[in-house]
C-alpha cells in the first residue's frame, strides 16, 4: 500500500512511523497535518502521550482505519457480511482492552481524549463503565483506588438518600 | 519540550504513606463524566458512594443528557402500590440472571390519593388529581427520577379525579375528571416552560358525563375511553374534540399501551388484544363503530391467572358510578357483579417496545403480586407475545385488607 507516512514522537522521545490515513483518526493530529503543514520529514511531537501508550493508541488506529475506508463500499456488502465484520471489530476490541492493565487503560483514555480519538474514547470509557457494574462503593473504591473522604455520617445520609438502588 | 508531566506523581511507585494515584481521580471532568454516563443508573448509588467528587458527577445535571445524547438510556418502571394503610412507590429492578424485585424509593409526601391521572413528561413523572379520601384535588405532585424528589408544581384550575391526561408537544393536557355543566374548564394545558395552567375553551357541548378509564396520545390527539368503551379525542392543532370508534369486546378497555404504533389492551378474560389506532379516527358525521381487535397470540399461559388478578384498585367513585349503572343491567343471581370481578385485576405498562405485566396469584395461603415482560412480533398479519421474563416480586398477606396496583409508569432516562 501506498500512502503517505508520517512520523509521531512520544513525550519521552521515542518515533513512530504511521499512515496518515491511521493518524487522521486523531482530530488534533488531522488539524496539525491540515493548518500547520507538517514538514514531511519532521516528528510531530505529542506532549502528553508517552512511548507505551501512543504504540497502543498507534495500534488501535492502525486496526480501524480499514473501517473507515469499508464505509465507503459498504452499499454492496450484505448484511451477514457486515455483521460478520462487526464481529470481528468488536472481538479485536475485546481483546484489545483486555490485554491492558486498568492503569494503562487510563493512560489510554487521557491520551485518546487528549489526542481527540471519539470512537477510542468510547471504546475505553465502555470498558472502565463494565468494571463498575453491578460493584459494591467499598469494590469501587479498590478497583479504582478511589480514597473515600466522606465522613461516615455523611455515607450513611447518602446511603439512607439512595436506599432505593441497595435494595 | 515542556515537562510539567514530569512533576505528576509516578504511577508504578509503590505508596505505603501517602494515597495512592486514583485512576479514576486523573481524569478531567468530561471524560469521567462519559464513563459514568456509561454505566446502569443500578451502579450510580455505589459510584457516588465512592467519594465526593463522583457523587458530584453523579448529581450533574449533564448527565442525563449524555446519557441520551450517547443513546444510553434505560427505560425505567415505577410503579405505586397501595398494602392498606400505606401506599409507596417503587422502581421495577431488572437484573441478568436475577428475578426482578420491587426497590422502594421515597413516596409521596402529602396523603395518598386514588384516581389520580399519571403522565411522564422527560425525565419525570406527573401525579395529577386525583381523589384524596374520597374529594377530588387539583393538586399536581412531580416526581424527578433522576433524582428520586418528588415536589409540587401549581395546581390544575379544577379538582379533577378520573380525568384522561397526555403529553403532546411536550405539553401536558388533561380531560374532564370532574361533574359540572361548565365546560369552559374542561380541558386544561400544563407549559412545563412557564409552569402554568391555562384552560382551553371547548366550542360544543361534550354528549354527557363521562367516567375515563384510560388514555392514550395517538396522532396528535390526546384519545380518552371510557367506561362504556367508547372513545372521544381532544386535538390541541384544532382545538376540538370529537367522538372515536369504540371498543370492540366489552371489557377489552383497561390499559391501553401504544406500543409500536399498534394499541394493546387487557380484556376480562386476561388474554391481551391489539387495535389498529387509525381505527380510532371516527370521521365526522358518521357514527361511531365498534373497532376491530386482534388477540396476542402465544400467551395462553398467562391467561388463567391474568382472568383471576385482583391487583388493580377501583376508586370509591368508580364504584359507586358502577352500583348506579348495574341497575340497568339484568344479571343472574350466583353472578359476580362488584368491578373488581368483572374487570381483569391485572396491569399492563408500556416499557420501551415491550409491555411489563402485574398481576397476582393464590399460592396456597399468601398472594404473590407477580410481573413479567412480554415482547411482540409480527407474523403474516398476526401478533404474537413471548415472555422475556416473569417472576415473583413480593408476598403479600392475604389476610390484608386489599393491597392494589394504583399507578404505574415507564420512564426512559
Amino acid at each position: 500500500m501506498s500512502s503517505n507516512m508520517i512520523m509521531l514522537k512520544s513525550s519521552d522521545g521515542a518515533s513512530f512511523e504511521i499512515e496518515e490515513a491511521a493518524a487522521r483518526k486523531s482530530k488534533i493530529i488531522a488539524n496539525m497535518i491540515e493548518v500547520e503543514c507538517v514538514d514531511e520529514d519532521k516528528a510531530i511531537p505529542l506532549q502528553n502521550v508517552t512511548g507505551n501508550i501512543l504504540a497502543l493508541v498507534i495500534e488501535y488506529c492502525n486496526k480501524h482505519i480499514v473501517d473507515d475506508d469499508d464505509d465507503v463500499a459498504t452499499e454492496e456488502a450484505s448484511e451477514e457480511e457486515e455483521e460478520a465484520k462487526k464481529k470481528k471489530v468488536d472481538d479485536w476490541e475485546a481483546e484489545f482492552m483486555n490485554s491492558m492493565s486498568l492503569e494503562t487503560m487510563f493512560e489510554l483514555l487521557l491520551a485518546a481524549n487528549y489526542l481527540n480519538i471519539k470512537s477510542l474514547i468510547d471504546l475505553v470509557c465502555q470498558t472502565i463503565a463494565n468494571n463498575i457494574k453491578d460493584k459494591t462503593p467499598e469494590e469501587v473504591r479498590k478497583i479504582f483506588s478511589i480514597e473515600n473522604d466522606f465522613t461516615p455520617e455523611e455515607e450513611e445520609e447518602i446511603r439512607k438518600e439512595n436506599a432505593w438502588a441497595f435494595g | 519540550m515542556a515537562n510539567s508531566e514530569e512533576s505528576r506523581p509516578q504511577k508504578k511507585r509503590k505508596v505505603e504513606v501517602s494515597p495512592p494515584f486514583s485512576l479514576l481521580s486523573s481524569l478531567p471532568d468530561e471524560v469521567a463524566l462519559n464513563c459514568v454516563a456509561l454505566t446502569s443508573r443500578w451502579d450510580h448509588e455505589a459510584l457516588s458512594l465512592t467519594s465526593k467528587r463522583y457523587r458530584s458527577l453523579l448529581t450533574s445535571h449533564d448527565l442525563y443528557k449524555i446519557r441520551s445524547l450517547m443513546g444510553r438510556t434505560e427505560t425505567c418502571v415505577y410503579v405505586c402500590l397501595r398494602i392498606r394503610p400505606v401506599d409507596r412507590w417503587y422502581i421495577l429492578r431488572r437484573r441478568k440472571n436475577l428475578d426482578a424485585d420491587l426497590i422502594p424509593i421515597p413516596s409521596l409526601p402529602s396523603r395518598s390519593r386514588v384516581a389520580s391521572s399519571v403522565v411522564v413528561l422527560d425525565s419525570e413523572i406527573y401525579v395529577i388529581g386525583g381523589s384524596k379520601g374520597g374529594i377530588p384535588t387539583c393538586e399536581v405532585w412531580v416526581l424527578d427520577c433522576r433524582t428520586h424528589t418528588w415536589r409540587i408544581v401549581p395546581s390544575m384550575g379544577m379538582a379533577r379525579a378520573n380525568a384522561s391526561a397526555g403529553v403532546i408537544d411536550g405539553k401536558i393536557y388533561v380531560l374532564g375528571g370532574f361533574i359540572s355543566d361548565d365546560y369552559s374548564n374542561w380541558v386544561e394545558v400544563f407549559d412545563p416552560k412557564t409552569q402554568t395552567w391555562d384552560s382551553l375553551p371547548l366550542q360544543k357541548e361534550l354528549p354527557g358525563r363521562r367516567y375515563i378509564h384510560d388514555s392514550v396520545v395517538w396522532d396528535q390527539k390526546l384519545y380518552a375511553v371510557d367506561g362504556k368503551e367508547e372513545t372521544f379525542y381532544y386535538s390541541p392543532c384544532q382545538g376540538k374534540w370529537g367522538r372515536g370508534n369504540r371498543g370492540h369486546l366489552v371489557g377489552n378497555r383497561r390499559d391501553w399501551c401504544m406500543i409500536d404504533n399498534l394499541l394493546f389492551c387487557i380484556s376480562k378474560k386476561g388474554s391481551i388484544h391489539w387495535y389498529d389506532p387509525k381505527d380510532l379516527n371516527c370521521p365526522e358525521g358518521c357514527e361511531p363503530e365498534g373497532m376491530y381487535s386482534k388477540e396476542v397470540l402465544g400467551l395462553d399461559s398467562l391467561k388463567r391467572s391474568l382472568s383471576t388478578s385482583r391487583l388493580v384498585h377501583f376508586d370509591d367513585l368508580s364504584v359507586a358510578l358502577w352500583q348506579k349503572e348495574k341497575l340497568r343491567y339484568s344479571f343472574p343471581s350466583w353472578a359476580p357483579t362488584r368491578l373488581i370481578d368483572l374487570l381483569p385485576g391485572a396491569r399492563l405498562t408500556n416499557c420501551g417496545p415491550n409491555i411489563v405485566l402485574f398481576w397476582d396469584v393464590l399460592k396456597g395461603n399468601r398472594r404473590e403480586i407477580w410481573c413479567a415482560e412480554l415482547s411482540f412480533k409480527r407474523l403474516a398479519g398476526e401478533i404474537w407475545g413471548n415472555i422475556e421474563w416473569s417472576n415473583a416480586l413480593m408476598n403479600v398477606d392475604p389476610l390484608v385488607d386489599g393491597y392494589e396496583l394504583l399507578y404505574s409508569a415507564s420512564v426512559t432516562l
